[in-house]
């Protein structure tokens, strides 16, 4: 098919429960596409992963009919699994909340390397530390 | 939904290296989801309620707090802006309406038309699968697929890169005999023989994975892909071997800046140009 892309949109949205509210409504109204059928398709797609966001990119063609791709959870989803805990540090300087090793870190890293901005592990590791220190769970040395 | 029907529109400006922290301050705020309209930026919605400027507040507190853990927060910018609430679902189907290609009348499942004499019905909602009718090249095809019917009664007729199917169904509703409508991409299957069950015409409409390989040793009247030049072009010796004699090919898909091109390659492999129709920037070349 002619498929001439339009536009790109990218979500970061829970999974098996998107709605057609924000952010996927005020997001995908402009390319003028069925939101619903988005919606349906990408909750039947992550059914299996309810309880994590799972980011999607959305492509948009010229006859307003679309694909997704969906990547990885994003890394503050797999730190929390990582180290046991449901929620982050509503002060994370203050009020620690878990734990994580350098090999959880690395293992992030890892899983995350093509998403994230990092030219490799070690860049993807630093990324992963900052993003765990800034919600409340300490990098064990 | 809240109840003022408002929403504040949080933007998070930071480096592409903080942005996993920064959507992650949003959740934390009760964002349900976020957008990344760029790599270093991220926007959630929260509902414009009494506690919104304290939200805002707090989300800029952690947001200008990140360097503390080790990562560049850039401009470190978040900005607040009301928006308000629409039916945002509904708001694609302003871009659809019935949509007449010669005889044949494209029609979004939530209107109704009443088709006059000898004009075909198809009813299609756009979603995952291209051809909607609303980009040119599948009208053209359209009008093309249509004339080749005319000639020939009782005709068979092969679709490549079938989409959404909205070629094959056209094909069935306008009276063909047989029709096999094949796709290489597994996820348009279910939804090109859903709209063929839409429009009753499961029986008329045959839907296959595959390439044009996948119509095996069969003839065809028509053979209609609207792909692009490339595969055009390299479908054709196949496309003349399945055709019957006299049978027409119709390659869509193409820029017109292109047209030369397919003509050439249909040329080369054995087939006769008879026409280009052309809508827009978009060609479709017909051949024998």
């Amino acid at each position: 098919m002619a498929k001439k892309v339009t536009g790109i949109a990218k979500l970061q949205i829970p999974a098996g429960k998107a709605m057609p509210g924000p952010p996927v409504g005020p997001s995908l109204a402009q390319y003028g596409i069925n939101i619903m059928e988005f919606v349906k398709q990408y909750n039947a797609r992550t059914a299996d992963q309810v309880g994590t966001i799972i980011p999607v990119e959305i492509t948009i063609y010229e006859d307003r009919t679309f694909t997704f791709v969906t990547k990885t959870p994003p890394a503050a989803d797999l730190l929390r699994k990582a180290a046991g805990v449901e929620k982050g540090s509503g002060e994370p300087n203050r009020k620690k909340v878990a734990q994580v090793t350098q090999a959880q870190i690395r293992e992030i890293a890892q899983t995350k390397l093509q998403d994230l901005n990092a030219n490799d592990v070690e860049g993807a590791a630093k990324i992963i530390e900052g993003t765990a220190r800034s919600m409340g769970i300490e990098v064990l040395a | 939904m809240p109840r003022s029907g408002e929403w504040l529109r949080v933007t998070i400006d930071v480096t592409p290296q903080a942005v996993e922290a920064a959507g992650e301050i949003l959740r934390v705020a009760g964002c349900a989801g976020w957008e990344s309209p760029s790599p270093g930026t991220v926007a959630g919605y929260l509902p414009a309620d009494d506690r919104g400027g304290e939200r805002v507040a707090a989300i800029r507190k952690r947001v200008a707090r990140l360097r503390e853990h080790g990562l560049d927060p850039g401009p470190a910018r978040v900005t607040a802006e009301r928006i308000a609430e629409r039916p945002w679902a509904e708001a694609w189907k302003s871009y659809f309406r019935p949509m007449w290609v010669g005889c044949v009348v494209i029609c979004p499942t939530w209107e109704s038309v009443v088709p006059g004499p000898g004009e075909a019905l198809v009813r299609l909602d756009p979603g995952m699968a291209f051809g909607s009718g609303a980009h040119a090249t599948t009208r053209l095809c359209l009008r093309a697929l249509q004339e080749a019917m005319d000639a020939r009664p009782r005709t068979r007729v092969l679709d490549v890169g079938t989409g959404s199917g909205i070629l094959a169904i056209s094909a069935a509703r306008l009276g063909a005999a047989r029709v096999l409508a094949v796709d290489t991409d597994p996820d348009v299957i279910p939804i090109a023989a859903a709209n063929a069950a839409l429009n009753d015409v499961s029986g008329a409409v045959e839907v296959r994975e595959g390439d044009i390989a996948a119509a095996g040793g069969e003839t065809f009247d028509v053979i209609v892909a609207n792909i692009a030049p490339g595969p055009v072009i390299g479908i054709a010796p196949q496309s003349r071997a399945l055709l019957a004699p006299g049978g027409a090919f119709i390659g869509g898909g193409i820029p017109a800046s292109r047209a030369e091109e397919v003509r050439q390659g249909l040329t080369a492999s054995g087939l006769t140009v008879e026409r280009t129709l052309q809508e827009q920037d978009w060609v479709a070349v017909v051949a024998r």
